[in-house]
């Protein structure tokens, strides 16, 4: 992986990336393209955004690779600490998003990226896209999702390797949407 | 080495601890490239981007120092390390002949510093080209050939003519200042010569000597097993390299040093390899070591000790290290190249925790390594606390285009990282993950 400058951002990358970078966690290519992904993240020296939610759900799910690629980004220093907050107006919003308690669960559980994403820089990296949905169908309830940008590593047709070697450009199309 | 110190190692005749050596012209290390000595210092790189050559200058110096004849300014063919040609040693800054000099220099820990050029001669080897000595009283440089009024010129003996007078006067001859030869070192001496020899005032400062005369050598490879060693005698200095000392070392430390042999046994226990060690006295000039049948279990009978040409090879390379390592005293430093040869996984993750024990004791551990994982155990061991971080030095070995080795040093933090230093064991273990990962996952799901 080329080390060219470009500007290095701290990403808020979910587990479900971590998961599905191991062996027959996930269905190739998904598995090859998050690893390539994870890679890319360490080459080109951008940071993983780090704090106590992240680190729970990545030792519940990452598999051996990402273990591995998580120790060499620590003996790179590149986890970055960020403020672990609980943002009560974004919790009252997904408390009010949906009838379904399911859903509500879901996204609570997944509050953390956003959360950890606004401490950071606004950007996070993860393969649910069904998160990703709920969490744009919450744009009008809740404003600083605007400012929220997400990739799916595992999707081909994103080019995340590419966006991650421009400098994870904060782009229009990688916004939330409705 | 100052002049007119009077520190308490001194008086002690403990010479002080090599803190840093840097090389020019020697093999690929053409541009002069230094490394600091911690109490743990790491040599890290590609095979042959000159780990190893930083480290042969001071071993040409000790098998020259330590030469049972006067070898003349180096001995290139010695038992720590072999040239035959003096077209070996120096660096080729182009592609039609080899450099003409290499230096290599030492700053020892209370500062004082001293370098040795030496310059090839055609069909001689090298001489000694010059010397040059620094400590608190100033700089100074010597060459074979000074003339006394240059020497005293330098002020390096402020009573120079004072004491070329007294000589003649007590003598009755005339004195006469002189830069000698004196193996791969040069002398500053004062000599009246009467007709019943030589007396003379000045000479050899001792302390880069002895400094290097006690460096213990462990090579890369330590000898095959042997069913017996040669009785030799033991240190503080080991001439040559220290694997043919191992046996009588623990022979004499079963006889009068019940705590050192227990540490060792401590170690090989916590390494997985042996349940404890023991030398057997077969006649005057050998010693066989046994080596407990069972890793983790200390030999009580001696049906439960084996020879140790009967266990697995990596007892008898790493047995060694072990052994110079609490053989060591504070300051000595220790060379090993690649502690890690023919050990498990994780032997090599618990050697770090012995190479960090004989650092805390004072000793001055040098390791040239591939080892990823011996040194995420050095790692740990920071994290955890159990190490503090500037006991630490990294020293990352590449060779550029033109072949000239550079080295890029690191440190580690409080949490054991070490940041930007270009360590690319973790790429290289990444990289071949992905690609079996990759490989395997397409058989798997084209089933």
């Amino acid at each position: 992986m080329s080390k060219k400058r470009v500007r290095r951002c701290c990403l808020v990358i979910d587990a479900s990336v971590a998961g599905a970078a191991g062996p027959l966690e996930s269905r190739h290519p998904e598995s090859a393209r998050c690893r390539d992904f994870l890679i890319a993240v360490r080459g080109i020296c951008h940071r993983m955004a780090w704090n106590e939610a992240l680190k729970r759900e990545w030792d519940a799910n990452q598999g051996a690779f990402a273990r591995q690629w998580r120790l060499t980004m620590v003996r790179l220093k590149k986890l970055q600490p960020v403020r672990e907050e609980s943002l009560e107006p974004l919790r009252q919003a997904i408390a009010e998003h949906s009838p379904d308690q399911g859903v509500i669960a879901k996204m609570l559980k997944d509050a953390h990226l956003i959360e950890a994403a606004l401490a950071a820089d606004k950007r996070i990296a993860s393969k649910d896209e069904n998160a990703r949905g709920h969490f744009g169908r919450l744009l009008a309830a809740y404003e600083p999702l605007r400012r929220i940008h997400w990739v799916n590593p595992a999707n081909e047709a994103e080019r995340v390797v590419e966006w991650l070697e421009a400098g994870a450009p904060l782009e229009r199309a990688r916004r939330l949407r409705p | 080495m100052s002049k007119g110190s009077n520190s308490p190692r001194e008086k002690d005749h403990e010479p002080a601890a090599i803190a840093e050596i840097k090389v020019a012209g020697f093999k690929s290390i053409s541009d002069e490239q230094s490394i600091e000595i911690r109490p743990l210092t790491i040599l890290a790189g590609a095979n042959s981007s000159g780990k190893s050559s930083m480290m042969q200058p001071l071993l040409l110096l000790k098998q020259t120092l330590e030469a049972t004849y006067d070898p003349g300014p180096l001995l290139l063919n010695g038992p720590n390390v072999k040239f035959t040609l003096a077209e070996q040693v120096l660096s080729r800054t182009s592609k039609k002949k080899p450099a003409e000099l290499f230096h290599v220099g030492m700053r020892m820990a209370g500062g004082d510093c001293f370098v040795l050029t030496f310059r090839r001669r055609h069909k001689v080897g090298f001489t000694v080209d010059s010397m040059t000595e620094s400590g608190t009283s100033g700089t100074y440089t010597f060459w074979p050939g000074m003339t006394e009024a240059e020497i005293i010129k330098t002020g390096y003996h402020p009573r120079a003519k004072l004491i070329k007078e007294d000589l003649a006067k007590t003598y009755g001859v005339d004195a006469r200042w002189m830069v000698r030869r004196r193996r791969c070192l040069l002398e500053v001496i004062c000599i009246a010569r009467t007709a019943y020899g030589n007396s003379s005032h000045g000479g050899l400062k001792g302390e880069p000597k002895k400094s290097i005369l006690r460096a213990i050598h462990l090579p890369g490879l330590r000898g095959n097993p042997e069913r017996t060693y040669p009785v030799a005698a033991i240190g503080p200095v080991y001439p040559g390299t220290f694997e043919k000392y191992t046996a009588s070392v623990i022979s004499r430390w079963m006889a009068e040093s019940k705590d050192k042999l227990a540490k060792l046994n401590a170690d090989l226990r916590l390494l997985g390899l042996a349940g404890g060690v023991g030398t057997a006295r077969r006649n005057a000039a050998e010693i066989e070591i046994q080596v407990g049948r069972l890793a983790n279990v200390p030999p009580t009978r001696p049906e439960d000790r084996v020879n140790i040409a009967d266990v697995g090879i990596g007892v008898s390379q790493t047995l060694p290290v072990l052994v110079a390592l609490h053989a060591a005293q504070p300051g000595q430093l220790v060379y090993v190249e690649q502690p890690e040869t023919h050990l498990h996984p994780r032997a090599q993750f618990a050697l770090a925790q012995v190479l960090v024990s004989a650092a805390e004791r004072g000793v001055r551990v040098v390791i040239e390594t591939h080892s990823s994982t011996l040194l995420l155990g050095v790692q740990t061991l920071v994290a955890e606390g159990k190490f503090a971080p500037d006991k630490v030095k990294l020293h990352w070995f590449q060779r550029g285009k033109d072949g000239r080795t550079t080295v890029r040093s690191g440190e580690l933090d409080d949490a054991g990282a070490f940041g930007d230093w270009p360590e690319d064991f973790d790429d290289v273990m990444l990289e071949t993950q992905k690609r079996y990962l990759d490989a395997a996952d397409k058989r798997l799901f084209a089933r």
